[in-house]
């Protein structure tokens, strides 16, 4: 008859093995679970809590997909960190999500530069009422805003960037006060994803908006969105 | 190997602590990789009860909440069941059958001490009463 370990009670292996065996297999079990396997400790449960993968040196963790060779796997499959653990790089494979699952947090971001404009005006078409803009094919979210402008000419102008949904301001940035030509004024305005959504269909644009004394100027307008599916 | 008839101490503060204590004295302290305290046994520990209770009724009861819990008729037919499967596997492999503990078993309990004492557990049976602990 064999007996595998796992179905040997501890009284049976304490009366059958010695003190110094025993005492060395505990400890065993929780060198094997935590420095050898990276099962974080306390976990009592039944279920693995984490895994700690670090190798210290190269590489701040990694998982090998072997086909059969582990040796080509070792740098041709793998999922694996970075040792700054900054980031994590799927190698060998293609990263396939089945529909209807998406990976969440694609960002795009909508550049606009206007050459010379005097009056309010949506950045893709420079329209003054009808908004064009991005025609959303996916829901997401507007994080930020960031607006630049140059004074070309007097008057001196005071303007905010906006981003537009559907012909309406959803987010502005602060507002850049100009005090002589040739200035230069940056500003930005970001916020959490959830709180200005767009759907399916949505127009995004941007928007100069003048509040002060219009005069020509140079603009730039870039709207980051993040994308939900 | 400790073996605590739990039903035995019911009820008995002074061998509620009297166990607790040898318990206590059989953990080996460790620190975990991530730094956590934890107590290890060095030995099995093994509780029995004929009540319907958990491990952490144990605890709640006063007493270590570490070990094996079983739930038994006596400790006697415990005792032999343990020998019986001890000596199962020494036979399977091949260190042969002996019908005893081959190592010290201290049984705390204050019934069937002489049946268990030709158990041939090393050191004799503990006998814990109020007011008479033996250790």
């Amino acid at each position: 008859m064999a007996f595998s370990y796992t179905q040997i009670s501890d009284y049976v292996l304490e009366q059958l093995m010695s003190n110094l065996l025993i005492n060395t297999l505990v400890d065993s079990y929780r060198y094997i679970g935590e420095d050898i396997l990276g099962i974080a400790a306390g976990a009592t449960s039944g279920y693995v809590a984490a895994l700690n993968m670090n190798n210290g040196v190269t590489h701040g963790g990694k998982i090998l997909f072997c086909g059969g060779d582990q040796s080509a796997a070792e740098t041709e499959k793998y999922l694996q960190a970075d040792a700054a653990g900054t980031y994590v790089e799927l190698q060998g494979m293609d990263l396939v999500v089945s529909s209807p699952y998406v990976i969440q947090g694609d960002r795009v971001t909508l550049c606009y530069y206007l050459d010379g404009v005097s009056a309010d005006a949506y950045m893709s078409n420079q329209d003054t009422a009808n908004s064009s803009g991005y025609y959303a094919t996916r829901a997401g979210s507007i994080l930020s805003i960031a607006v630049y402008g140059y004074n070309v000419t007097f008057p001196h102008p005071t303007f905010q960037g906006e981003v537009h949904k559907n012909g309406s301001s959803v987010l502005a940035s602060s507002s850049l006060a100009f005090t002589a030509t040739s200035q230069e004024k940056k500003t930005k305005t970001t916020q959490a994803r959830g709180v200005d959504t767009f759907a399916v269909g949505d127009y995004i644009d941007g928007f100069i908006n003048f509040t002060a004394s219009p005069g020509l100027i140079y603009a730039g307008l870039t709207i980051e969105l993040i994308l939900d599916s | 190997m400790i073996v605590i008839d739990f039903d035995s101490l019911s009820g008995k503060p002074l061998a509620c602590e009297a166990v607790k204590r040898m318990v206590m004295r059989s953990l080996a302290p460790r620190v975990t990789q991530s730094g956590e305290k934890i107590l290890v046994p060095r030995q099995p520990i093994y509780w029995f009860t004929k009540l319907n209770m958990t491990i952490q009724d144990i605890g709640e009861a006063g007493f270590p909440a570490i070990g094996t819990l079983w739930g038994v008729k006596s400790v006697l037919e415990a005792l032999k069941e343990m020998i019986k499967e001890i000596d199962m596997v020494a036979e399977a492999s091949g260190i042969g059958a002996t019908g005893v503990f081959r190592r010290e078993v201290l049984v705390i309990t204050d019934t069937d001490l002489k049946e268990i004492a030709a158990l041939k557990a090393t050191p004799l049976p503990v006998k814990l009463m109020e007011g008479q602990l033996g250790f």
